[in-house]
């Protein structure tokens, strides 16, 4: 699907998990954001879809996202709603699994290795970078021998 | 630059008044000093160093060490019979652009009953002898050499042999020094002082702009002003860490150069050098690994998916039902062939025949697949993300196992360093006890340093994203402004000159240091033998102008080559840097090695002899009787371009005498 196909469709987070977006560029622990929010959807794959939602800002442009991340996020989409929906629908449904991820995570992997300031903001603390490599790594590696049930 | 003559006045252990000439033919470029260790080769190379730059000490030597310049015997004469002081000498004439020139540097020196002398420095004399003119100024007359040859970069072209390896291991903070002075040679630094002149304007007309603009567009003005004033306040931070850091190193050369001389008496000292060599290259390696791990980042969320996308594949599966044949022409194409009652092939069909059902049933699969194309679509997708995340468990455990090994060997080394340290600062002997606490001091120090470094960089990002942010509401807000159109010309053609100046130091640094990592590369694979030669592949020069040697795949190198091959290494990038500076010419800059030869090999030693005197304009070559055998002679006589042959001659204390030769009679 081409940047013209997808048009100015924002991809959004919510405000207080920015700061650790731009976190893991700053510290180029991922390259671009498509690639730690196709992360956080899938560790949030099981999220409800329905209800209330907390209000989100812009993380990017949708277009940035690679075909095999789409693909990530269809599927995971498709296995809730049992239909393929439309890319609008898609990204809304996966910015609600990506919340879902990031504050799994929050609450697990990244406990030790961020801070929370007063306003709620989440950042990197300093000089963890390498610990979060692990913990992340290591996170999908236990997940690869889980019994998935 | 082509050095002419030196002489010595009372130098070291030159008593008297004595005089060298350097070969500067066309074709005999070479000049060779051959003397005993003591016999004053070093001398020759600090009074070239103190004639040129007034350096009275080198870098070799420990900074409260007392070095008297001033020969012995002299001021023991002095001593014993008027006491009214030494004047020793050195003068160092000189070619420069076709000009003839001078430096004439003096000291004063007196001795005490108790032996102690006093010396300082009298007189400094630059001549330019065509236009008889005079620069008694010691300043200017440094700023007069600096321009000639970068004090900074002096190490590349006046070097003792054993160092100059060090000029592939130098620390971040001295790189900064060297790379400035690089710059300085290859003029590089006047686009940079141009860019600044532009810089300085700018900020002017901002000023200016600001004064007289009125709402927002004033206050975007006022935050560039202020982000500005930011940048530079980080840049002044930088510059001040970097000389902490620049300290530290020279606090830490000089520990280590104390610390040297327990070297035999313990152990400890030779193991934790040891142990930090290893630590260096296994911090490397973890550095590596860790790199590894974070390449497959990108891969990480595909491996998370894992189970869903084979559960919505079999959902899809289910959904669409049974295997259909594969269509491989359009629904309207199947359409029109049922409509003619005409087959692909040309032939005629009736509507009951076994062809029209066939087309029936070709109509209906196409239809279907066409209905459901972005199942398909997205079956075929899931197909190909499936293959490709197969192996990736093992892939990704590998590189963690790897990764935790290198981190576990750094743990280590540490660890066992750690332990060493507790040893050396309980030996029970002060001095050393506080040599090594300082050591760590400063170590520490240098940490802290650099961690703040780093947190000034990210600062300079975040600054130069608010800068770019801000760059663009000025440009929406100029157009309603409405304030003073010239000012904003001004500014506008300052910015564009700015980002042209901008993209052609860029360019033309890129072009600089290609050309050096070419022609490093040629020299060092000319100079290597042969097994060097077979395991590294090319020399890379980073952005610092600091080395790295790539092995034969393509992986950094320079920790693992030998004391030797860095030496060459060295060389074969001074050589680089003197063709790049001299563009089609060879740059007019001597060469001159204080014993240069000690840990080459027999092959290394004769692909320079071969190779230097054709890419330099001066070679003055200071060697032991050990490095300029038989067979060197010989290999110099052949080639024809020894100019000038020296021995140096010990004929009482403290005095040596320079006694020109021919180098066949010798």
């Amino acid at each position: 699907m081409s940047q013209e196909e997808i048009g100015s469709l924002r991809v959004k987070v919510r405000r207080e998990y920015l700061p650790f977006y731009k976190d893991l560029l700053k510290r180029k622990i991922f390259k671009e954001h498509n690639e730690f929010f196709t992360f956080c959807s899938c560790v949030g794959k099981s999220a409800p879809l329905e209800g209330q939602q907390p209000p989100l800002i812009e993380l990017c442009q949708a277009y940035t996202f690679k075909e095999d991340q789409r693909t990530v996020l269809k599927t995971l989409v498709y296995n809730r709603k049992h239909e393929v929906v439309s890319i609008n629908e898609m990204f809304a449904s996966a910015e609600i699994l990506a919340d879902n991820g990031f504050t799994k995570l929050l609450n697990s992997t990244l406990q030790d290795l961020v801070f929370v300031n007063s306003d709620g903001e989440v950042s990197l603390n300093p000089g963890k970078e390498r610990e979060l490599q692990v913990a992340l790594s290591k996170y999908v590696s236990h997940k690869m021998v889980e019994v998935p049930f | 630059m082509i050095i002419q003559s030196l002489t010595l006045q009372h130098f070291r252990q030159f008593y008297g008044v004595q005089k060298l000439i350097f070969g500067s033919e066309e074709d005999e470029i070479v000049t060779v000093i051959l003397g005993e260790n003591g016999r004053g080769k070093t001398g020759i190379y600090r009074a070239m160093i103190f004639g040129l730059y007034g350096d009275q000490k080198l870098e070799q030597d420990s900074s409260d060490a007392s070095l008297t310049l001033t020969n012995t015997k002299a001021l023991q004469e002095d001593f014993e019979s008027n006491r009214s002081g030494v004047e020793s000498k050195v003068i160092v004439e000189f070619l420069h652009e076709g000009k003839a020139y001078s430096i004439e540097r003096s000291l004063f020196s007196i001795m005490d009953e108790k032996g102690k002398v006093i010396e300082r420095v009298q007189h400094v004399i630059l001549s330019d002898k065509e236009n008889s003119q005079t620069i008694q100024d010691e300043v200017m007359v440094n700023e007069w050499m600096d321009n000639i040859l970068d004090t900074r970069v002096k190490d590349y072209f006046f070097f003792d042999g054993e160092r100059i390896e060090r000029l592939t291991r130098a620390a971040v903070e001295q790189r900064n020094e060297i790379s400035s002075g690089i710059k300085n040679l290859l003029k590089i630094d006047h686009l940079l002082k141009a860019k600044k002149v532009l810089g300085h304007l700018q900020k002017q007309t901002t000023k200016e702009l600001q004064k007289h603009s009125t709402g927002d567009y004033q206050k975007k003005l006022q935050e560039k002003i202020e982000i500005e004033e930011n940048v530079e306040e980080i840049y002044q931070k930088k510059e001040l860490l970097l000389q902490r850091l620049s300290k530290n190193e020279s606090i830490l050369a000089e520990i280590e150069k104390k610390l040297n001389s327990y070297k035999g008496k313990l152990s400890e000292i030779e193991r934790r050098e040891e142990l930090e060599k290893q630590l260096q290259k296994e911090e490397q390696e973890a550095e590596y690994a860790f790199q590894r791990l974070q390449e497959f980042n990108q891969t990480l969320p595909y491996m998370l998916a894992k189970n869903t996308l084979y559960s919505v594949k079999s959902q899809i599966d289910a959904y669409l039902g049974e295997e259909i044949t594969d269509v491989s022409i359009s629904v309207e194409l199947i359409n029109q062939l049922l409509e003619d009652l005409i087959c692909i092939c040309g032939n005629t069909f009736k509507d009951d025949s076994s062809e029209y059902r066939a087309l029936k049933s070709l109509q209906k699969a196409a239809g279907y697949k066409l209905d459901k194309a972005a199942y398909f679509e997205l079956k075929a997708n899931i197909m190909k993300l499936i293959g490709f995340v197969e192996d990736k468990e093992t892939q990704l455990q590998h590189l963690l196992e790897q990764f935790e090994r290198e981190e576990q060997e750094v743990e280590d080394l540490r660890a066992q360093i750690e332990a060493v340290n507790r040893k050396l600062k309980d030996t029970k002997i002060e001095d050393l006890d506080q040599l090594n606490e300082k050591r760590e001091n400063v170590y520490d120090e240098r940490a802290n340093a650099r961690h703040e470094l780093q947190e000034l960089d990210e600062q300079l990002i975040q600054l130069n994203n608010q800068k770019e942010q801000n760059q663009l509401a000025l440009t929406n807000l100029k157009v309603k402004s409405g304030v003073h159109m010239q000012l904003v010309e001004k500014q506008n053609e300052l910015e564009k000159s700015i980002k042209a100046m901008d993209e052609l130091i860029l360019g033309f640094e890129a072009d600089v240091i290609s050309e050096l990592e070419m022609l490093s590369t040629q020299n060092f694979k000319y100079l290597l033998d042969e097994s060097g030669q077979m395991n590294i592949k090319s020399v890379q020069v980073e952005k610092d102008y600091s080395l790295e040697v790539l092995n034969v795949y393509n992986h950094p190198f320079l920790a693992n080559i030998s004391q030797g091959q860095r030496q060459v290494l060295s060389l074969s990038f001074i050589t680089a840097l003197a063709q790049v500076a001299g563009g089609t010419n060879t740059l007019e800059m001597p060469l001159f090695m204080d014993t240069p030869f000690g840990r080459l090999s027999g092959k290394h030693q004769n692909n320079l002899l071969d190779f230097i005197p054709n890419v330099c304009s001066q070679w003055i070559l200071l060697v032991t009787d050990r490095e300029f055998g038989s067979s060197e002679r010989e290999q110099f006589i052949s080639r024809g371009q020894v100019g000038k042959f020296y021995r140096l001659d010990s004929t009482e204390p403290s005095v040596t005498k320079i006694i020109e030769e021919s180098l066949q009679t010798v």
